[in-house]
């Protein structure tokens, strides 16, 4: 299980986000940090789909996310910062099963897993609530479990704890540290990244270090912050 | 409970199959509009209210559906009164709140899978067309989800105008609130593709 990045670059109108980055994740936590404007999230948008490479080629288990989006979809699922924006459907229970019935499974396959993911946040007993209605706390909790009711292999987190309490970070990255799926965190919140792999520094849209986290977290404080 | 959000229950309008509640739905919408009774839409409208009542629904809940188009609703009713006079603008005024109600009853009484479902096949015939029927029916579904949303940043934008000093007055704060609301929009439209919709 690999995600590749081959030479990309991503130009949005006459600026490079990103410029020629080559990376190939197999590990099982990977923290991405850098400062704003530094190309980390449209690095996490590149792994499944949502913005494709202005050239260069980003490939999940060998599947080109420009020829296979759907498919990539499937295997990598993505939370977003503001768990509002992921919120779909009017109820709980039907925004969990979304995921499932967008990818083609039917009412009750899809039901059985939104079921399984919501009871693993203890958000069974909201199934028939206003899925707008939710703390910020139940939305992120709502907004991983219909991720999670896809079953993916990679999850990639776009700043997840930014609009998050102090409490309410802690208790979302204990419950990342404990998903079985492998996972990638964009960040600049570099304390998040304990026990993790490997992290990538971006500055400027370029790789600038990839390394083991203290050693990558050094690079970071001492040169770019 | 929130606007269009499935209440569950027995009634017999939550027994009825979806594809007959939104014909019911399109033909009162045509029946209202076509009329200018005053007293036939009172009528109606106490009607609805009494269907609403049999569904199981609640008053506060009436309000909950009503109260975000209540700007809307007296701007029509204004306009009307000026270019056309006090009945004319009621007349305007009682269609659009019955219709809403009316609309808002079928939701809270239908699951969103049954109303996908019920669209989807309504929708088919226009397939040939070049409509994608599945997605026509998504977008009408999802935009009951977009009422409590567009009715925040409503809000929200309101109250940025107050913490600066300026007045209650809704229309100054329509540019940042759309603004705002075309932003938004962009990232939902993302989650949708994240989350498995459209986009091969």
């Amino acid at each position: 299980m690999t995600i590749t990045f081959e030479h990309v670059t991503v130009r949005f109108e006459t600026q490079d986000v990103l410029r020629d980055v080559s990376l190939t994740f197999a590990e099982r936590r990977i923290g991405v940090i850098g400062n704003n404007g530094s190309g980390k999230s449209t690095l996490a948008r590149l792994i499944n789909g949502l913005v494709l490479p202005t050239s260069g080629r980003v490939s999940v288990d060998d599947l080109d996310t420009r020829k296979h989006g759907q498919e990539v979809r499937k295997r990598v699922g993505f939370v977003f910062q503001n768990p509002d924006a992921q919120i779909v459907m009017p109820t709980v229970a039907e925004d969990a099963a979304f995921g499932p019935r967008a990818h083609g499974l039917s009412v009750p396959e899809a039901a059985a897993r939104a079921d399984a993911a919501l009871a693993k946040f203890n958000l069974s007993g909201m199934k028939g609530r206003a899925a707008f209605s939710l703390s910020g706390g139940e939305k992120q909790s709502l907004a991983l479990a219909g991720v999670l009711a896809l079953d993916p292999a990679w999850i990639v987190f776009d700043e997840p704890t930014t609009m998050l309490d102090r409490k309410r970070a802690k208790l979302a990255m204990a419950t990342i540290a404990e998903l079985p799926q492998r996972v990638i965190v964009v960040t600049h919140h570099v304390e998040l990244l304990t026990g993790f792999e490997r992290v990538i520094v971006l500055n400027d849209g370029a790789v600038v270090c990839d390394d083991k986290p203290e050693l990558a977290i050094t690079y970071y404080n001492e040169t770019l912050t | 409970m929130s606007v269009g959000v499935y209440h569950p229950g027995q009634s017999p309008l939550h027994r009825l199959g979806p594809g007959t509640k939104l014909l019911m739905l399109a033909a009162f919408a045509v029946a209202v509009s076509l009329t200018d009774n005053i007293a036939l839409l009172l009528a109606i409208g106490v009607s609805v209210l009494v269907a609403w009542n049999i569904a199981g629904l609640t008053w506060p809940q009436l309000r909950q559906n009503v109260q975000p188009l209540t700007w809307m609703l007296l701007a029509l009713f204004g306009f009307q009164f000026v270019v056309a006079g006090f009945f004319s603008a009621l007349d305007t005024l009682l269609s659009l709140a019955t219709l809403v109600i009316a609309a808002a009853l079928i939701s809270h009484t239908t699951r969103t899978d049954d109303m996908l479902e019920a669209l989807t096949i309504g929708l088919c015939p226009f397939t040939r067309f070049g409509l994608k029927a599945e997605d026509a029916a998504f977008a009408l579904v999802f935009a009951v989800r977009l009422v409590p949303f567009v009715s925040a940043v409503g809000r929200e934008a309101i109250e940025a105008r107050l913490a600066r000093g300026a007045g209650r007055n809704p229309l100054p704060a329509l540019v940042p609130m759309v603004i705002r609301l075309m932003r938004e929009t962009d990232t939902l439209s993302e989650a949708l593709v994240a989350r498995g919709f459209g986009r091969s």
